[in-house]
């Protein structure tokens, strides 16, 4: 480190001024535990001329504190996170998997294997059944279960298919999240790839009351009247 | 062996497709990993999610890697990766989102906070999110010292550059993120006293 030393102070001990980053560095060493003892005297030269240097080292040394506990805390979960299974080693499907993969992220891949593996997937479904199929009582793609079908003899994509559009003309479903979330994906000992993924749908009511469930002092769960405020997800 | 602890002849073996040894890797390096993502994930997205996309990249990717010393970087841009594309999914659901609700000019901001635990202290918080606004460049060195384990010579081998410029770096991150937090204070103790005059002056 460059230090600018001067003997014309009262006590004729000389001044230590570090430039900036080496001041910066030279706190940041003590704080990290790798000061040498060298750094130690130099430390000392500045603090004994300017004192401020320990309320720095005081401050930045709470805060690398600090924020190391939130990091370590956050990252925790990393120790739980291990490698999926079976995958290294199974090159016909890590093959499936790059290829599909180029078609962009591993959700994408999970759904388009979805389509490869199971045949069309609902959306498709829908736009398929809605395009050569005559839509019954005004409701898109309703198919076969619109008009024929009993709702127990349907496929389960086709009995979902008509809850969506059945849903959407009352109200009660404002309509399906276009992104599919996987959850897990098993390789099967067949070479085929078992994907669980999540559907998320938007449903709306009009309530005249809300309760929530209590319990009373006997523990029986009890419903108290609540009093909702507009209330819109700040996330979003 | 390197400083970290595994011999490259481990990631030699791992990226031969050894099984056992790629499990030892990721055990070793999956901290490290989370912190990269810590520093370039969306705010709202969960960690142990892009994890999982890591490991699953690091299992079907990894015979990709041409040489052991390649092997920390080639992670670490696996893990930027998939925080971006993390981001630019989180930006498209939204939008998908507020146009299926009709929301479209609704507050898009995450609550300050919302993205880590309700344990921690408000100040934590604002040291942490303060960290959070520094250039990249200095987020990933402080957030990775910030891994007790880690030197200073291990983080410029995950960040490619050398150990003086990690250094730097750190010092004056640290430095940036101090002023940056006086700022914050001075800001609000403005606020404070702007909104107590009004007070005052609004009872007179």
């Amino acid at each position: 480190m460059n230090t600018n030393e001067h003997n014309n102070q009262p006590d004729n001990e000389p001044v230590v001024k570090l430039p900036g980053d080496e001041r910066d560095v030279l706190v940041s060493r003590i704080i990290d535990g790798i000061a040498s003892s060298e750094d130690w005297n130099i430390f000392r030269a500045v603090a004994s001329h300017d004192p401020s240097i320990w309320s720095e080292l005081a401050d930045i040394q709470q805060m690398h504190k600090s924020l190391s506990d939130t990091v370590e805390d956050q990252i925790s979960i990393a120790d739980q996170i291990e490698l999926p299974g079976g995958l290294i080693d199974d090159e016909p499907l890590r093959t499936k998997l790059d290829l599909v993969s180029r078609w962009g992220g591993w959700a994408a891949a999970a759904a388009i294997l979805l389509v490869w593996l199971f045949g069309k997937p609902a959306m498709l479904s829908n736009q398929i059944d809605s395009s050569d199929k005559p839509d019954i009582a005004g409701l898109p793609g309703s198919g076969l279960i619109g008009s024929k079908m009993l709702l127990d003899q349907a496929q389960p994509d086709q009995a979902f298919d008509r809850y969506l559009s059945s849903g959407q003309s009352t109200g009660q479903v404002v309509g399906e999240m276009p992104e599919q979330i996987v959850i897990e994906t098993r390789p099967m000992p067949d070479g085929s790839i078992e994907v669980l993924y999540l559907r998320q749908i938007i449903e709306r009511q009009v309530i005249d009351h809300a309760y929530r469930e209590v319990h009373n002092e006997a523990g029986q769960i009890i419903p108290v009247p609540v009093k909702l405020e507009p209330k819109h997800r700040s996330s979003y | 062996m390197d400083q970290q602890g595994f011999h490259e002849s481990v990631i030699e073996a791992a990226i031969a497709g050894e099984r056992e040894a790629l499990n030892l890797l990721w055990q070793q390096t999956r901290r490290w990993v989370a912190v990269i993502l810590l520093a370039h994930k969306p705010r709202d997205a969960d960690l142990d999610d892009l994890l999982q996309v890591v490991a699953m990249q690091v299992c079907r990717k990894i015979t990709e890697v041409r040489e052991p010393k390649a092997f920390k970087s080639w992670l670490r841009t696996v893990a930027i990766n998939a925080a971006r594309e993390e981001g630019r999914k989180t930006t498209r659901r939204k939008r998908s989102m507020l146009k299926l609700v009709g929301m479209e000019k609704a507050d898009q901001r995450v609550p300050l906070g919302a993205d880590i635990a309700a344990t921690d202290s408000d100040e934590s918080k604002r040291i942490y999110h303060a960290a959070m606004s520094l250039p990249a460049g200095y987020r990933e060195p402080i957030l990775l010292r910030c891994m007790r384990s880690m030197s200073y010579h291990q983080i410029g081998e995950v960040l490619e550059l050398p150990t003086t410029t990690i250094e730097t770096r750190i010092a004056r991150g640290r430095r940036m993120l101090k002023e940056l937090l006086k700022q914050q204070e001075q800001q609000s103790t403005t606020q404070a006293n702007t909104k107590a005059v009004q007070t005052v002056g609004g009872m007179r």
